[in-house]
């Protein structure tokens, strides 16, 4: 097995990566929602909800397909690389962080929006207000999508293969020292996994509610 | 309001898309280093496991490297030889050690892999509980023994994992039932583990039954002390010899000259000083084929047509 660190610097980054781009992904596309018509949103939300649930293996044949040299993508030569795995996982990450931002967003929105129109406030002020509503769960958002991601199999297994010193991360590291009856130091990798999840989960929460109290 | 949320939208999927690929294009040209250097091809080998797992394929392409002072990198992925063949016949690798003889005909006939060596052996055994409760150690062949492990199987006597994978072992397990004439699927006494060989001796070892395996992936497993209860019951030369071989992909993706030269000079070192390498570190566990090569390519041949 290669260095424990090595690994966990590598799943780190990718993982991290993966839920920026989901998560700015789905902050973009939960402030789209909440100012379409309602009924539009509804339907979206209840779609992006159903796909929360998706195994992550089928995201990764989905990703593999794309990637692969007869898939449409193929020129891009990104199949068994860290990319091919940020892809795959930012995808996996983006339902369940749109659809976290998207609640609290709405319900900040309608919220503010009563007040505001009892203060007479301008749609900008308003929109600062709601802004200021949401911090701490800008921070859940990115979070679930990030424990997500970094706790994910199917992509990185399939579309980025756990190639030693190159691909493999904490899950691929797991699934492969299990694979070969390895089972002592594949536990010790999932512990390690296991308590970054929790110590960044707990970092970023309190960072977030300190921003928030003192904004 | 509406027209401008859904712009936004398909702004933002595009942004996020097109921060991926940048950030792939960025990583492929920095990888490339500046000095007169060639850049270090990278090349995906797909292999069965019990290869990655004995550590003789590390081993076999570090030396490849040492003596051939090219300045490649490989990506090994280790899955069983059914998806090592399938990934090879896509051209996601490029090339491919497996050994399973009849999966690897089909692929050779439709064209889509080229067998470039035949350069290791070795056997599969067939392990069991101590006790042996269905006398597999006193029987006449292989097919033999599986027909003993039914009949005690069917007694409520023993009990027998497949890996279930369409690995090399398996398809082996498989094409032994058939020679038996018995068809274990759907008993009660016949588990699927849907595994790799490690896990599933390991679980043939907790629930005492019989098993089919590699000689290298146990001796690994009894050499870290994780067998207790199992014991090699049966050889039998003749129908559980096991043929590694090199296969080179012929998809479109691997046609560059620097793919099919690699292949050719690997083919060469497998060949060569590669057969001192696994003669020398793997006594025990792998065979040099090239000693043998006419019983090894005949074996190949005899399996390769036992659908």
């Amino acid at each position: 097995m290669e260095s424990l660190l090595d690994i966990t610097l590598r799943s780190l980054w990718i993982s991290g990566l993966a839920s920026l781009v989901s998560f700015i992904a789905a902050l973009a596309l939960s402030f789209s929602l909440a100012r379409a018509r309602e009924s539009v949103a509804n339907v979206v939300a209840g779609f992006l909800e159903s796909l929360v649930g998706v195994p992550t293996t089928v995201i990764g044949l989905l990703t593999y397909m794309l990637l692969y040299p007869r898939g449409p993508l193929a020129p891009l030569n990104l199949l068994y690389t860290p990319w091919a795995i940020v892809i795959g996982e930012s995808l996996v990450a983006l339902p369940v962080s749109a659809v976290v931002l998207y609640r609290s967003v709405r319900r900040s929105l309608s919220v503010v929006s009563e007040l505001a129109a009892s203060l007479g406030l301008t749609s900008g002020g308003l929109f600062g207000i709601a802004a200021r509503e949401i911090i701490p769960d800008l921070f859940t958002s990115y979070l679930v999508g990030f424990s997500r991601a970094i706790g994910e199999l199917g992509v990185a297994l399939i579309a980025g293969g756990g190639i030693q010193g190159y691909t493999n991360v904490l899950t691929t590291a797991i699934a492969l020292e299990t694979s070969i009856g390895n089972y002592e130091d594949a536990i010790s990798v999932g512990l390690v996994l296991i308590s970054i999840t929790a110590l960044i989960t707990l970092a970023l929460k309190t960072m977030g509610e300190r921003i928030w109290r003192s904004s | 309001m509406f027209l401008v949320s859904k712009a936004v939208i398909v702004l933002v999927l595009l942004a996020a898309f097109l921060a991926g690929f940048a950030g792939g294009y960025l990583f492929s040209s920095a990888s490339t280093p500046s000095g007169a250097q060639a850049p270090p091809t990278r090349v995906t080998v797909s292999t069965t496991t019990s290869l990655y797992q004995t550590h003789l394929l590390d081993d076999l392409l570090a030396d490849f490297k040492n003596a051939t002072g090219l300045s490649v990198e490989f990506s090994v992925l280790a899955k069983g030889s059914g998806e090592a063949l399938r990934l090879l016949s896509d051209g996601s690798a490029c090339l491919g050690f497996t050994h399973a003889p009849s999966l690897e005909l089909k692929y050779l006939l439709d064209g889509s892999i080229v067998r470039l060596s035949i350069f290791a052996y070795n056997e599969f055994v067939i392990v069991g509980p101590k006790d042996d409760p269905a006398g597999v150690s006193n029987a006449a062949s292989a097919v033999d023994a599986f027909k003993r492990i039914y009949e005690a199987g069917e007694k409520g006597l023993a009990k027998f994992v497949s890996r279930g994978d369409n690995s090399g072992t398996h398809v082996r397990e498989l094409q032994l039932w058939k020679l038996a004439g018995l068809d274990p699927s759907g008993r009660a006494w016949y588990l699927v583990s849907g595994q790799g060989m490690a896990q599933t001796l390991l679980m043939a070892d907790n629930l005492k039954a019989y098993t089919l395996t590699d000689v290298g992936t146990l001796q690994s497993l009894v050499s870290q002390g994780k067998i207790s209860n199992l014991v090699v019951l049966l050889r039998d030369p003749k129908l559980l010899i096991n043929v590694y071989s090199f296969y080179v992909s012929s998809s479109q993706s691997c046609r560059s000259k620097d793919v099919s030269n690699l292949a050719l000079l690997l083919a060469e070192y497998l060949n060569t000083r590669g057969q001192q390498l696994i003669a020398s570190k793997y006594k025990d566990l792998f065979n040099p084929a090239l000693q043998n090569l006419t019983v090894v390519e005949s074996a190949w041949v005899e399996l390769s047509r036992l659908a």
